[in-house]
């Protein structure tokens, strides 16, 4: 089986060959190219053949155009502070002032080179690929990215005090996210990953949920025009599983912090779970305790496929090393072979 | 004695983020009761409780802000003027946000601690290893709070409490931060005094720091599950 085809089954609810591996490794192609990390993601070519080297050296069983969430906000002439050793962080907010809201509009994906190059990136990768394994593509939800935009504290206040300045912001944001998708999907983007931890029940309590993030994603989840996956990035889920459900997305990216297997047991034959690997731990796992690691999560959600393994959180973290990857990508060849008999024991 | 009941009602005015609600509530319990049993029978208890919601999942982070704020507002404007009393005495404290451009954390932790009485200096947020040693020089800080929110600001945390003691500084760190709540080992691993996972547990710790200068060798990371 092709990777594609192994994905496509598992999200079908079907058994594939063997349970499909997806590491969201982004930063790791600066080390492959023996670049920093500013300098890697500084050209299309570069993240090209990162993504080539790791699909190889892991088997990964996709590819990821991801670069860092503050690229939302670059593309508004917000900063983007590098750092050796991790993933770059968004600067100053780029709204100063909540009244500006009001004169905020949508930048336009064509006008904008940082997003431009995300989008060679992905029809490099759409090349590379010739339909055998999956280009994931991502957005920032309209609901989340107000983080970056405006700074945590004001958006929390934003959201509670000033309800139409809200509105108005979601409608700048969610026709920039539509456009941002659907011109990735055009690019060769297999599926839109769309994160979302602001909608988490970590995050925001599931009533506040229903009259906010739940109603921006389903405007727009139903205007991008391709398979999505909702991702809360390692925020809790379970509370609001069923509005989850009810969006009508592919698969669900869980966190780490609830049961796999109860998690599983209420998305099977509906909605397919991507995770729930705990990326800050496993920066210091042994080769035996990712071995282990990664037979118990199969254990829990592989059987009758609708499980795809990856981290929980969409990134795995810079410091995570080649013989942890490693030992990951040899588990899942040792375990997780369909059709997982060892696990019926 | 403030009522049991009017307790309940405080703490879902603050969950809801119903600022006039709860400033009315407030004004009326001072009728009956002085400004500091107010303080510490309705407001820190109704706080607590919420901090330590978000740890069992039950309430949110946005609720905790809100709730945070509201009462580190109420608490400034009822221990101002005539009711001022003395901050506990405590050794200095200061607070940071080491690498990260992100201060909510470090925020709503010290909104909370200003609600219990506690002062401590900010030293702001996005600071690298060695202008946090600059500022701890300057100030003379005893007690650091350091809050991170990405894995390598994280692990910078050890080359600070190595430079600390090359220096000859003692300084005790209680860190926080999603890096310290995803992972339980990684605040003894980077050589912090303690850690605390949400606000709420940031008090209590802070508390048992005062309390005794050793190392927190058992407390809260074995504490529960993960938030
Ligand atoms: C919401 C969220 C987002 C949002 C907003 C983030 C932001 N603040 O800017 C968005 C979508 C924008 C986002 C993007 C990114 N994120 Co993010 N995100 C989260 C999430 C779900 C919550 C983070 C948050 O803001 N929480 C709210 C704050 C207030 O909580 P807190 O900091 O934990 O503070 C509480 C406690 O920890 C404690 N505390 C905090 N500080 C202190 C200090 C002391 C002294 C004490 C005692 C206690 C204490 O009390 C606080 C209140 O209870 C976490 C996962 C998680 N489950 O936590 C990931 C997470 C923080 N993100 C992560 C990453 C990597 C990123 C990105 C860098 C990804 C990328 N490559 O672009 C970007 C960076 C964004 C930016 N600003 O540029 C990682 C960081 C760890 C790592 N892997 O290195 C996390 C932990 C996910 C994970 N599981 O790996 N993210």
């Amino acid at each position: 089986m092709t990777s594609m085809e192994r994905v496509l089954r598992a999200l079908q609810h079907q058994e594939p060959d063997q349970v499909p591996l997806l590491l969201t490794l982004t930063m790791h192609g600066a080390k492959e190219l023996g670049m920093s990390i500013k300098e890697y993601y500084s050209a299309a070519d570069h993240v090209i053949e990162g993504q080539r080297r790791l699909q190889k050296k892991y088997r990964n069983d996709c590819y990821y155009t991801f670069t860092y969430a503050a690229v939302e906000v670059e593309a508004y002439g917000g900063d983007v502070i590098f750092c050796d050793d991790g993933p770059p962080n968004s600067g100053t907010p780029i709204i100063q002032d909540v009244q500006a809201i009001r004169n905020l509009e949508p930048v336009r994906v064509a006008e904008v080179p940082c997003l431009q190059r995300l989008l060679t990136v992905t029809e490099g990768l759409h090349r590379l690929s010739a339909g055998a394994v999956p280009v994931i593509g991502v957005v920032i939800s309209p609901f989340s990215v107000p983080v970056m935009q405006f700074g945590f504290e004001r958006y929390i206040e934003l959201i509670y005090e000033q309800p139409l300045l809200f509105e108005r912001l979601m409608q700048v944001n969610e026709t920039f996210c539509v456009e941002w998708a659907n011109a990735q999907l055009a690019a060769g983007a297999t599926a839109i990953c769309y994160f979302d931890p602001l909608s988490s029940p970590t995050m925001i309590s599931r009533d506040l949920y229903r009259q906010t993030g739940y109603l921006v994603a389903q405007r727009v989840l139903s205007r991008i025009q391709g398979p999505t996956v909702i991702h809360l990035a390692s925020g809790r889920c379970m509370p609001v599983l069923d509005d989850l459900l009810r969006l009508g997305v592919q698969a669900i990216g869980v966190s780490t912090l609830e049961d796999l297997g109860q998690l599983k047991a209420n998305c099977a034959g509906k909605t397919a779970l991507l995770g729930n690997l705990n990326g800050l731990e496993m920066w210091n796992w042994t080769p035996e305790e990712a071995e282990a690691i990664v037979k118990a999560t199969i254990a829990k959600a592989g059987p009758h496929g609708g499980f795809l393994l990856a981290d929980n959180h969409g990134e795995i973290p810079y410091q995570v090393t080649e013989e942890t990857l490693q030992a990951i990508a040899l588990a899942v060849e040792k375990w997780g072979r369909y059709p997982l008999e060892w696990t019926k024991r | 004695m403030v009522d049991k009941g009017g307790y309940n009602d405080f703490y879902n005015l603050l969950l809801q983020a119903e600022r006039a609600g709860a400033e009315q509530f407030i004004a009326m319990r001072l009728g009956s009761a002085p400004p500091l049993t107010v303080i510490e029978e309705v407001i820190v208890p109704a706080l607590t409780d919420i901090g330590e919601g978000w740890e069992e999942g039950t309430v949110s982070l946005a609720q905790v802000y809100m709730a945070s704020r509201i009462c580190e507002q109420l608490v400034e404007s009822l221990l101002s003027g005539e009711n001022c009393i003395a901050p506990k005495e405590t050794p200095p404290i200061a607070i940071v946000t080491l690498a990260d451009y992100h201060s909510l954390g470090k925020r709503i932790v010290s909104a909370f601690l200003h609600s219990h009485g506690y002062r401590m200096v900010d030293f702001g947020h996005g600071l690298t290893v060695e202008e946090v040693i600059e500022a701890v020089k300057r100030h003379g800080t005893e007690i650091l709070l350091l809050s991170t929110l990405i894995l390598n600001s994280a692990l910078a945390v050890k080359d600070l409490v190595d430079k600390f003691q090359q220096a000859h500084l003692s300084v005790r760190v209680i860190v926080g931060g999603a890096p310290f709540n995803l992972n339980r080992k990684l605040w003894a691993y980077v050589g912090a005094h303690a850690m605390a996972t949400n606000a709420s547990d940031a008090v209590q710790v802070l508390e048992r720091v005062i309390a005794s200068p050793d190392r927190m060798s058992t407390m809260t990371p074995e504490r529960g599950n993960n938030r």
